[in-house]
């Protein structure tokens, strides 16, 4: 159902759209770049996983020592770990 | 694979016997191929809309490269949740309601909207399916640009992609009677801008 009869207005209308630039030929060659990166991201992702469960676990295994008790468990956990939870977070 | 009938809920008819141009799968078909992980049908969808989808982008946007982000998304969710695509509207509704959404972040992320740049509207070289800008149609474009951002989506989904008012409201999630009423207002400020006579 159209909202109107096709009328002298909507005719100028699509006519001047119809002049706006196309998507630039380099886009669709970005975006299989992007494909990829996250593709590779993601296919990385199990490896990455075991990695940080054992880090992890060892982080808590050393924050069970006695003196370790005060400090954060992130805080224990390294920082290249860390720098992968956005990653989880958006898959 | 085999893929359901495409008859849809909203009144739209995505594509006879989800033929493409020329003997080409059908959106439907293409969607369902996208699922699964098909390559070469996620170049074919890419093709068939992605000038649509960049000037819807850059019509809302005013900036042609937040235009080739939000297009990106898009397509990158696209090729993501194609299984979730279920036919109950379109393939075009379904796209386009996606589009609308990677559109909204942009616009959100912005502190204050950014006028519809010239350089946008100017492009580069005419393309094949581009037509040249004469000074009257670059005067309706001025007076497109005049408007809101919510008018100028909802021209350009009516006017350019042709949807119907249900298919218009399903993209923007808004009722039937905004989209109604969006128009009514965008035709009317249009018409006075250009000095075209418009019935109240």
């Amino acid at each position: 159902m159209r909202p109107e009869p096709e009328d002298h207005l909507e005719r100028m209308v699509r006519a001047a759209v119809q002049t706006l630039p196309p998507a630039p030929e380099v886009l669709w060659a970005e975006l299989e770049g992007r494909h990829r990166a996250r593709a590779q991201t993601e296919s990385e992702m199990p490896a990455v996983a075991a990695m940080c469960l054992a880090l992890a676990a060892s982080a808590l295994a050393a924050a069970l020592r006695p003196g370790d008790w005060a400090r954060r468990p992130l805080d224990l956990i390294p920082s290249y770990v860390r720098a992968w939870l956005p990653a989880f977070r958006s898959t | 694979m085999s893929v359901r009938p495409t008859t849809t809920t909203d009144g739209a008819l995505p594509n006879a016997m989800d033929q493409g141009p020329r003997g080409a799968p059908g959106d439907a078909r293409l969607v369902a191929l996208v699922a699964a992980a098909d390559r070469e049908a996620f170049r074919l969808l890419y093709e068939r809309y992605a000038d649509r989808l960049f000037r819807y982008a850059v019509l809302r946007l005013g900036d042609a490269a937040a235009a080739e982000d939000a297009v990106q998304e898009t397509f990158l969710a696209v090729w993501k949740d194609a299984a979730a695509y279920e036919g109950r509207s379109s393939v075009s509704t379904w796209l386009f309601g996606i589009a609308h959404h990677k559109v909204n972040a942009v616009v959100r992320g912005r502190a204050r909207e950014t006028p519809l740049a010239g350089e946008a509207l100017a492009g580069d070289e005419p393309g094949p399916d581009r037509e040249e800008p004469s000074d009257e149609r670059l005067r309706v474009l001025a007076a497109i640009r005049s408007l809101t951002e919510e008018h100028r989506e909802v021209l350009f989904l009516a006017y350019y992609q042709g949807l119907g008012v249900r298919e218009a409201a399903a993209v923007c999630g808004i009722p039937e009677g905004t989209v109604k009423s969006r128009l009514h207002h965008a035709r009317r400020m249009l018409a006075e801008r250009l000095g075209e006579g418009e019935p109240t």
